[in-house]
């Protein structure tokens, strides 16, 4: 003891860096927590130096009020009084707290979202997510595409008459609400993978985005610690039982006078029909949502079946009083992995969505096609389940004959179609994905003993090499564009390229590369279909799918549309043309505001981000 | 029966005002339609001279003026502002027809109105100084209470009113003119149609007055507050661009997300209605909009009514949702003469939707217009005041 404390004045050996930061939440939100007793969840997220905001590489917290145009003072998460206490613990007059747990929340999801899509994420030139926890008075939140990305929380008074398990008037943070935090900053990730899902080309692309968005922060509840053995004890195993881990924003819904929560995984009865009469995108996104959590319970109903049995002395049926803890403990362990499982299945549709126009039935091939490459025997019956989920709502792609998962799977490139991607880019993509997933978060500089962290100078090295490597996906394009589904007279613009290590089953790894191409439509089809189409452009695209040697496996594609011509491509294109103005006539009957909107942004004015998430 | 129902439509604007004649036994039964326009599209012809022509065109040679039947389709501006005028109460009336949410005496139907009403004073209060455009759009949800009350107390002859809802079997008969009938289609009253019009909680403007409005200060002690030049120095890396910052709020947007929502709703509570005399079919579905015309299209016996319609009132000045395309396309007949009461406003360039009108006046149909010349048989005022239309009975 003495030796070292002598020798402290001249020591150069660092501490290792840390791995993790612990950081209390509010577990899913202040009136929850106080409900349930247990205000405080603390979760872990990867560790990084951070500057006051907080202020990290992916995320910038910035607490500006426009409504009261004033900061709030950010808070400093390497200060030693608040490391020493992971961070402050949870309060709903201190904003630093709201920062705090922002940061927190959306950190843990972006590392669910790194998981899933076997690398690093970096949003578009190397900009920050801003987050901002009180943008505005009012009731709600959302995502701004515009200005690099922000996300926008409100805050609001709860309803004088009708405010819930609230106080009267007390005042309500979306920022505090771990869902509508996830919702949104999901919103902005779906905008990084798929920048042109803004534009809406059909009654799913909202929708998509806003079922997406739910059905990520209703999974993300299983990873909070304690919270789902909790609910388990509680409904004896059940996890359709209403109860927080199944509903989103319960204090937001009742604080605004709605009476319960916003929306809930558990939809109403499954009605094939129900989608052919739901227009508006959170209600059709529900129906994506109940259909993907009807998937995981049969699932995991099944997975803990021999627990169950054991339990039990082969009766299958719970005594009554409580559950042994034990049991308790392993059938957590069950629904947290098999909703671990799922959440990463759906993130993994990413690797295979079409770059435009997506629809529920591209998902749900999408999702089935990553899944069935790491997991070709579907022994959890997951893929199964959430087929059979998605046909009892009327989900199924209008472009194939069954529903066997043959016919779902986006089909293989056949033999020699199209030759393989430049084998530079290949390398190129896979070294930087493999060089990503080593390095630590943190700020542009060597800190000695460190781990391997980014320099400014391998920042324009990188930049530089993403240009190249995006010149020569540009050539390989266009010499290949008819075997792409592009039309090889409009111009191709390479959207994105990035390569995933993926892991499966039986330590099956695949490493894929994944390229997005993207075309508008010639300027004179929008001239022509200018005032009709309301502000929507036109647009087609494909993502091409290739494995580790540059092989390519599949191409997804969304013909550009067209006005005429011959050939499976032009017939293609004409289909998505009257889809596209069928879509936008029938909106504008629908829309109020329509007679009143300029014209040009007839429907653009309607259908974004700002509107549709009224209410988030 | 011989002769004809006479559909004159006065040149008002951007509004309705049609005044049907028939003849019968003695003299001409007659119907107003809606008399009214909006602040932003009044015509060359004042709304005066429009009421006077009304009232004079229904007197008697001694100069009694009387109306058989008085419709107010709903309570918006550019549908009831010329009721405001003192002259009606020396007009005889027999029936006056009126939404049911107009009913003093219901009280589900009040309580709409008032929410409305309350909705519309919010916004136009937000809009007044900031734009005026977008103001008017508010002010023609306002109440209109003054020309409102000629329609539910006034004019001479005590009128029995008539509080309409949407009843999709029976033909009632028409007071006055023996052997005609009147079908109304609209508005509705089903749970699921009350729901529509009533406003979606989450809008802040549809609060009960006093509770949406705030202070507007930090929502924390002043010991959290920085003010934004003390904040740029303390915190250099979270500079914030003042564009970006002015993003942050978006209120007026909502407000008129509000607005277009509430006038929607309340043109919804139009009735509609077609008039059966002989073999004439005329419907009037006053400023109906998509949510008021689904039901209707969904009942095969009401779409097979609609079909043998000869003379159209064009809904909603000819927007692209006061008249869907099905309706146009696919349900009206391809005879059917079709009237279009707008004068285009600048601004508001979709109404009317160029597509639609030119879906109305395919071959063989006619669309007429308020505003501009018609071609013969029709007859047209010597200084453009009205043109007139004849359905053969």
């Amino acid at each position: 003891m003495g030796d070292t404390a002598k020798g402290t004045a001249e020591r150069t050996l660092n501490y290792p860096e840390p791995v993790r930061r612990q950081l209390q939440i509010y577990a899913i939100d202040p009136m929850v927590a106080r409900l349930s007793g247990s205000e405080t969840v603390t979760i872990s997220v990867p560790y990084e130096p951070l500057q006051p905001g907080p202020a990290g590489e992916l995320l910038q917290v910035i607490d500006f009020d426009a409504s009261a145009d004033c900061y709030y003072e950010p808070v400093d998460l390497e200060d030693r009084r608040i490391l020493l206490t992971d961070g402050l613990p949870p309060s709903e007059r201190d904003p630093r707290f709201h920062q705090q747990m922002v940061y927190a929340v959306v950190s843990a999801l972006l590392e669910n979202f790194e998981r899933g899509l076997g690398r690093r994420l970096r949003w578009r030139g190397d900009k920050r997510l801003r987050a901002f926890p009180h943008a505005f008075r009012g009731p709600n939140a959302r995502f701004d595409p515009d200005n690099d990305g922000s996300i926008l929380f409100g805050y609001f008074r709860a309803d004088r008459r009708d405010p819930g398990r609230n106080l009267p008037g007390q005042n309500v943070f979306t920022c505090l609400s771990h869902d509508i935090i996830v919702h949104e900053a999901t919103h902005a990730l779906v905008h990084r993978l798929r920048e042109r899902y803004k534009d809406p080309t059909n009654l799913d692309v909202y929708a998509f985005h806003e079922g997406f968005a739910d059905v990520v922060a209703l999974f993300q509840h299983f990873t909070l610690p304690d919270l789902l053995a909790r609910h388990i004890q509680q409904n004896r195993t059940d996890l359709t039982a209403r109860s927080p881990l199944v509903e989103l924003a319960e204090q937001f819904g009742e604080g605004s006078g709605s009476g319960r929560a916003l929306r809930s995984a558990m939809g109403a009865a499954p009605d094939p029909m129900a989608l052919a009469r739901t227009f508006e995108p959170h209600g059709r996104g529900s129906i994506m949502v109940a259909a993907v959590f009807d998937a995981f319970f049969s699932v995991y109903q099944r997975s803990i079946a021999d627990l169950l049995r054991i339990a039990t002395s082969g009766t299958g049926v719970l005594p009554e009083g409580a559950l042994h803890p034990d049991l308790v403990a392993r059938v957590a362990a069950e629904a947290r992995a098999t909703a671990q499982r799922m959440l990463t299945l759906c993130i993994r549709s990413f690797q295979f969505l079409p770059p435009v126009d997506v629809t529920m039935g591209a998902f749900l091939r999408s999702a089935v096609t990553a899944d069935r490459n790491l997991y070709p025997a579907d022994e959890s019956g997951l893929r199964g389940a959430l087929v059979e989920a998605f046909r009892r709502r009327g989900i199924y792609p209008d472009d194939i004959t069954s529903l066997s998962e043959e016919a779902l799977l986006w089909p293989e490139v056949s033999g020699r179609a199209l030759p393989p991607i430049p084998g530079d880019v290949v390398d190129y993509v896979v070294q930087e994905t493999a060089a990503g997933l080593q390095e630590s978060r943190g700020v542009l500089e060597d800190a000695p003993g460190a781990r391997r962290r980014e320099t400014k100078a391998d920042l324009d090295r990188r930049r530089r090499a993403n240009a190249e490597a995006a010149a020569q996906l540009s050539a390989y394009a266009r010499k290949n564009a008819g075997a792409l589904g592009l039309d090889p007279d409009l111009k191709i613009r390479v959207e994105g390229f990035n390569a995933s290590f993926l892991s499966g089953s039986r330590g099956r790894v695949r490493v894929e590369v994944v390229i997005r191409l993207v075309q508008s439509a010639p300027e004179e089809l929008h001239e022509k279909f200018g005032p009709r189409l309301g502000g929507v452009p036109l647009r087609g695209g494909c993502t091409v799918v290739a494995d580790g040697t540059g092989e390519v496996r599949y191409v997804v594609s969304r013909a550009v549309p067209c006005a005429a011509g011959r050939g499976p491509l032009a017939e293609a294109g004409q289909a998505r043309l009257a889809a596209t103005l069928g879509f936008v006539d029938a909106v504008t009957g629908h829309d109020a505001f329509g007679p009143w909107a300029d014209p040009k942004e007839r429907v653009t004015s309607t259908l974004n981000f700002a509107r549709i998430d009224g209410g988030w | 029966m011989a002769g004809a129902v006479t559909v004159r439509m006065y040149n008002i604007g951007f509004g309705d005002a049609f005044l049907l004649s028939v003849p019968v036994a003695g003299g001409s039964w007659r119907m107003l339609v809606d008399c009214g326009v909006h602040s932003q599209g009044r015509s060359e012809h004042d709304i005066d001279d429009v009421v006077a022509d009304i009232i004079a065109t229904a007197a008697d040679p001694t100069g009694r003026a009387r109306l058989d039947v008085v419709v107010g389709t709903h309570r918006h501006r550019d549908h009831v502002l010329g009721f405001e005028d003192d002259r009606w109460a020396e007009v005889e009336v027999g029936e006056v027809w009126l939404p049911w949410v107009e009913d003093p005496a219901d009280i589900e139907a009040t309580s709409l109105r008032e929410v409305h009403d309350a909705a519309a004073f919010a916004l136009h209060q937000s809009f007044a100084a900031a734009d005026s455009a977008k103001a008017e759009l508010a002010l023609n949800s306002l109440t209109n209470e003054r020309a409102m009350w000629t329609l539910r107390h006034g004019f001479a002859g005590t009128p029995t009113r008539r509080y309409v809802d949407a009843d999709l079997e029976l033909t009632h008969d028409v007071s006055g003119l023996p052997g005609a009938g009147v079908r109304f289609l609209g508005p509705p009253r089903d749970e699921a149609s009350i729901r529509a019009m009533n406003p979606p909680k989450q809008q802040r403007w549809f609060g009960p007055p006093g509770v949406a409005v705030d202070d507007g200060g930090a929502v924390f002690p002043p010991e959290f507050v920085i003010d934004p030049a003390t904040h740029a120095a303390l915190y250099p890396h979270l500079a914030l661009p003042r564009t970006l910052a002015a993003r942050l709020v978006q209120e007026e947007d909502d407000a008129f997300a509000a607005t277009t929502w509430l006038d929607r709703s309340v043109n919804n509570t139009s009735v509609i209605f077609l008039l059966q005399v002989g073999s004439a079919r005329l419907l009037f579905p006053g400023d109906a909009q998509w949510g008021a015309w689904r039901g209707l299209l969904e009942t095969p016996a009401i779409r097979a009514l609609l079909s043998q319609v000869n003379m159209y009132k064009i809904s909603h000045h000819g927007s692209h949702n006061g008249t869907p395309t099905e309706l146009a396309r696919e349900v009206l007949s391809g005879s059917v003469t079709s009237l279009l009461s707008v004068r285009s406003i600048p601004r508001w360039s979709e109404v009317p939707k160029g597509e639609l009108v030119d879906e109305l006046a395919e071959p063989g149909r006619l669309v007429l217009r308020s505003a501009e010349p018609a071609p013969q048989p029709t007859r047209q005022h010597p200084a453009g005041l009205w043109v007139e239309h004849d359905v053969a009975i």
